[in-house]
């Protein structure tokens, strides 16, 4: 493509820039914002006065549900990862994430999922209004027939891919790019931050997409998983909450981060204990795994269990103290200039501290009997959500504010901004911690319960805490306006973002940074071919992916003709996409020596593979543990042999693993410069993929013949769900093998350039060693 | 109103742990805080005060600074915290699951959206459930539809009510009179409404009317 002017509507829908694309994510997540702050403003209406009727039962909780959504998952994660994707790669001196266009994929795909699931507004029966957490049963066809809990999940699913890709694309970045001499514990705090916490995404998140997709299945196809009585409730709280305890350290951890940078530049001393900070930070990591079951102490599992959780989610919070105490200390013996960024950092750790200590009420499987489910716990994660992160992130955007506009912003306005957020902040959100009692997510309440003075109040804080939010955005626009230019290091701050021009020129820096071995930071003047040509960072081919599975989507849930163009408009784009890489057109120049430990010998793609068959193992490990999940609480299940043909299933696991083998032997041909074993090795593997997918396709006409369908029961929904997963995972492969087949047969690998060769053949192995775990668990026993 | 002690021994146990932890918890967050408001204010900027000795400097990678004992001993310092708070979960929590014997039992089925009561001669009764006073009563928890939650409002404790599943929790109260019964899992447009009446009698009256079968 030839070149876009910066100020055109094509730069921003096809832009594949870093900056740029954190742009986008910026001003999105603040939509979001907006909107769930509007729809939070409504709840607050309704609940100031007992048994008022500003809003009827449904739509009370459609707005409490698309908030809280919206908050979580459309606001707190997306700012972060707007700050994320403008500020990591300049920290860490590369030119862009490692892969931009799966970048820009990753932001459009978050978009279109927003959109999707606000859709349901404008459907029958409204948005999603299950709460965020979407119990089961309640969440099933049976309980909310309504379309708007599907768009919902549709959004989900697309947002998850959005962070999959996202996942795969920051780890490979901080691991593969940075530049020469910064090692990993050199590297600021808010990159340290970022890659705790897609480490924490790739464990996470797949869990919930796991049970999304069980969900989707059960509210499009009709199989019970989640209406079944042995376990469908309970299996539901388990996967949500797997994710779900991680997820709140996976939007706190940016923030915190981002914390620790501005703590240094603004009291001008390291932080106190670095690296006890990042220990800490990870052991909470690992302990955020273990610890789902707090959610669950009212739901009678095991007591043994429930104790060992109190342990465990007492011992999170020495982690965290941990920090906090260290974040003090930094300030001991500094020299401190409250200008408007450590303000809000100042009062984000003020108020997370509160926000931790309530949490720790929480972690008592005592004190939980009496508070899950009421005010006491809103007061909590909001104190730790917004007090903590939200705040703690408005720090970050003042801070980065100069080197992503070029301008200065006014101190008075920000100082003022500060007073009118904290001041609305407390009395929005402590009188709900005196709502011990009170129940949450109820559009009315009855008077003579003692509630009515803290809701009162709360709902005044509410208006309060609103209005903060246009001073900041006019804040931002003024300095857009009319603000001073800022210069390279208006903070004097030391990291490598501060060291080129603000706003920083498409290639981030002219020149090559390093770190030598004195740890000072250098800019090396290069031959041109270091700077990163403008016309490179555009490609069509992101929008229009997302935009397709957006379609696809909507038309398989509302309108299905809608699908079909989807579909096309699908199959066009990965054709272009494919073309664009049989062009090669995009190579964001790695530092020819970075600093790559620990993963010096493994190429970019490469581990991006990995990191993205690791995310894959997880999801079907989470399929295979719901299916072991519910079978062991059933009473009765069909034995071997009595639904599935033994014999047909060992016939596909014949032809699976001898698809490997040919893979393997295409890959061992091109090593050796067999173009004919290469070719013969592709087209074996083809056909014997396809083999597997029809032998799957006469075998499930069989049995749905016989009565085993979608709906029939529960080993039906295990069945049907895991191995269909499996299926679309061999289906999505064999498309990838057309495409490389045809470069084959164009000549397009030798010995030594063949690296697509081997990655298709680690995702084609995994792929097969997934049968390997399915054919015993639904066919043998 | 009767006071948290005169309801339930659960109850004034549960009570009585929540405000040991909100007074650790206090105190632990005015100290916090304390340092941190000090130290901002001991150390801030203002004419005269020379950069730390360590300052950062533009395109330096800083110092490290901070040691391994002094980790050690802020980890001791919130475990020691934690350690204490622990102790008094796990004896209330035994108290909270182990009801005692000679009870009332009655099992409670949760649907969309009210509270249906049978006791053990068979009696049902529907948003509205009648118990003794002085004597324990076990309530037995489960759903007929989708996930509630079974909550004792002014007893401050409450089960989920999961289809498929049983659990249970107890009361004993001394004082007669009408309490709240709510759901507190959203469980649809009803949810809020979705409350019934707790009325303790006194044990005479209570057996008349258990064994009158009348209204
Ligand atoms: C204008 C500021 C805000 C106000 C007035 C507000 C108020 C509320 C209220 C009244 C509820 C309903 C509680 C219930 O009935 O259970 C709620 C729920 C929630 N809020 Fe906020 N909130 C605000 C900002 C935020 C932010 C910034 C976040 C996260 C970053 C957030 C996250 C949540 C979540 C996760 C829920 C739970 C939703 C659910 O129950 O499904 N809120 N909020
Ligand atoms: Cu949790
Ligand atoms: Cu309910």
């Amino acid at each position: 493509m030839g070149e876009i002017p910066r100020n055109s509507l094509r730069r921003w829908l096809f832009t594949t820039n870093h900056k740029d694309i954190g742009i986008l994510y910026l001003v999105t997540s603040l939509y979001f914002l907006v909107a769930a702050g509007a729809l939070a403003l409504l709840v607050r209406i309704q609940l100031t006065y007992p048994n008022m009727g500003f809003l009827t039962a449904s739509a009370y909780n459609q707005a409490i549900t698309v908030h809280g959504v919206v908050m979580l998952l459309w606001f707190l994660s997306p700012i972060a990862f707007a700050l994320a994707n403008y500020i990591v790669p300049l920290q860490i001196g590369a030119r862009d994430l490692a892969f931009p266009r799966l970048n820009a994929m990753s932001y459009w795909l978050l978009l279109f999922g927003g959109l999707i699931a606000a859709l349901g507004f404008f459907t029958p029966g409204g948005a999603i209004d299950t709460g965020w957490t979407v119990y089961a049963p309640l969440n099933t066809a049976k309980y909310s027939p309504q379309p708007g809990i599907t768009l919902a999940g549709a959004g989900l699913l697309l947002l998850m891919a959005s962070v999959t890709l996202s996942t795969v694309n920051f780890l490979v970045t901080i691991f593969r790019m940075r530049v020469k001499g910064l090692s990993l514990l050199k590297m600021p705090m808010f990159t340290w931050g970022i890659l705790l916490t897609v480490f924490l995404m790739l464990l996470a998140f797949p869990p919930f997409a796991a049970a999304v997709l069980m969900l989707a299945s059960d509210r499009i196809l009709g199989t019970v998983y989640f209406l079944a009585p042995e376990g469908g409730a309970l299996l539901w709280t388990h996967l949500l909450w797997f994710f779900g305890h991680p997820e709140v350290y996976i939007l706190l951890f940016p923030a915190l981060f981002a914390l620790g940078d501005v703590l240094v530049t603004f009291t001008k001393r390291p932080i106190y204990g670095k690296k006890i900070v990042i220990a800490a930070a990870i052991a909470g990591s690992v302990l955020s795994l273990m610890v789902w079951g707090h959610h669950m102490f009212t739901t009678g599992i095991n007591p043994v269990w429930r104790k060992i959780m109190t342990v465990l989610t007492e011992t999170i919070s020495i982690p965290f103290g941990v920090i906090i105490l260290a974040y003090i200390l930094t300030l001991v013996g500094g020299r401190i200039r409250l200008r408007t960024p450590m303000l809000f950092a100042l009062g984000s750790i003020a108020l997370f501290i509160i926000g931790g200590i309530t949490g720790v009420f929480n972690s008592s499987v005592a004190i939980d009997y009496g508070v899950r489910g009421t005010y006491w716990i809103v007061g909590h994660f909001h104190f730790t959500l917004v007090g903590g992160a939200t705040t703690a992130l408005v720090a970050a955007i003042y801070y980065w504010w100069p080197k992503m506009s070029g301008r200065m912003f006014s101190e008075k306005l920000g100082k003022l901004h500060f007073t009118i957020y904290m001041i609305g902040y407390l009395i929005l959100y402590l009188p709900m911690h005196a709502l011990v009692d009170m129940p949450r997510r109820v559009y009315t309440y009855p008077a003579g319960y003692g509630w009515e003075l803290n809701n009162l109040l709360a709902t005044i804080g509410a208006f309060i805490f609103a209005l903060s939010w246009p001073i900041f955005f006019l804040i931002l626009y003024k300095s857009l306006r009319s603000g001073e230019p800022a210069g390279n290091n208006p903070w004097g701050g030391w990291s490598l973002e501060w060291l080129t021009k603000s706003p920083p020129p498409p290639h981030n820096y002219d020149g090559e940074p390093v770190v030598d071995d004195s740890g000072t930071i250098r800019i090396t003047t290069l031959p041109t071919n270091g700077g990163h040509a403008y016309h490179e960072h555009y490609s069509p081919w992101p929008i229009t992916i997302s935009l397709a599975a957006f379609l696809i989507f909507l038309g398989a849930i509302l309108f299905l003709p809608v699908a079909v163009a989807g579909l096309l408009l699908l199959v066009a784009s990965v054709v272009g996409l494919a073309k664009e890489g049989l062009a090669e057109k995009f190579k964001i120049p790695e530092a020819p020596e970075g600093a790559r430990w620990p993963f010096t010998q493994v190429e970019k793609v490469k581990l991006g593979v990995w990191m993205f068959l690791y995310s894959e193992a997880v999801l079907f490990g989470s399929l295979i543990g719901s299916y072991v999940f519910v079978r062991l609480n059933s009473a009765a299940w069909p034995a071997p042999g009595e639904v599935l043909s033994i014999t047909n299933g060992a016939v596909n696991t014949f032809i699976l693993l001898t698809s490997s083998l040919t893979a393997v032997l295409a890959l061992a041909s091109v090593r050796v410069g067999n173009q004919t074993g290469l070719k013969a090795g592709l087209l074996a593997t083809f056909i014997l993929g396809l083999a597997f997918l029809l032998n799957k396709a006469v075998e499930w006409n069989e049995i749905f013949q016989h009565g085993f369908t979608f709906s029939s029961g529960l080993p039906a929904a295990a069945f049907y769900i895991t191995t269909g997963a499996h299926g679309a995972h061999v289906a999505a492969g064999l498309v990838v093998l057309a495409y490389i087949i045809a470069k084959a047969f164009k000549g397009g690998y030798t010995r030594e350039n063949h690296s697509t060769v081997e990655y298709f053949g680690l995702y084609w192995h995994f792929v097969d060693i997934v049968w390997v775990f399915l054919f015993p668990l639904f066919y043998l026993i | 109103m009767p006071t948290i002690a005169e309801l339930s021994p659960i109850t004034s146990q549960w009570q009585s742990l929540f405000n040991l932890y909100l007074t650790i918890g206090t105190v632990t967050g005015v100290v916090v805080i304390s340092l941190l408001v000090v130290n901002t204010l001991r150390y801030r900027d203002r004419p005269g005060r020379q950069n730390p000795s360590d300052a950062i400097e533009e395109a330096k990678i800083p110092a490290e600074r901070g040691t391994i004992g002094a980790a050690l001993l802020l980890t001791l310092i919130v475990a020691g915290i934690l350690f204490a708070i622990t102790i008094g979960t796990m004896a209330t929590v035994d108290l909270i699951e182990k009801p005692p014997k000679g009870t009332l039992h009655i099992n409670v089925e949760g649907f969309q959206w009210g509270w249906r009561f049978t006791y053990p001669n068979g009696r049902e009764t529907v948003n509205e459930v009648r118990i003794p006073a002085g004597e324990v009563t076990v309530f037995y928890v489960t759903s007929t539809d989708v996930f509630h939650k079974f909550q004792l409002v002014e007893f401050k404790i409450g089960v989920d009510a999961i289809p498929g599943k049983v659990n249970k929790i107890w009361i004993s109260t001394e004082k007669a009179g009408e309490y709240l019964i709510q759901c507190y899992e959203l469980c649809g447009v009803g949810h809020a409404v979705m409350a019934a009446k707790l009325i303790v009698m006194e044990p005479s009256e209570f057996k008349a009317w258990y064994e009158g079968g009348g209204a």
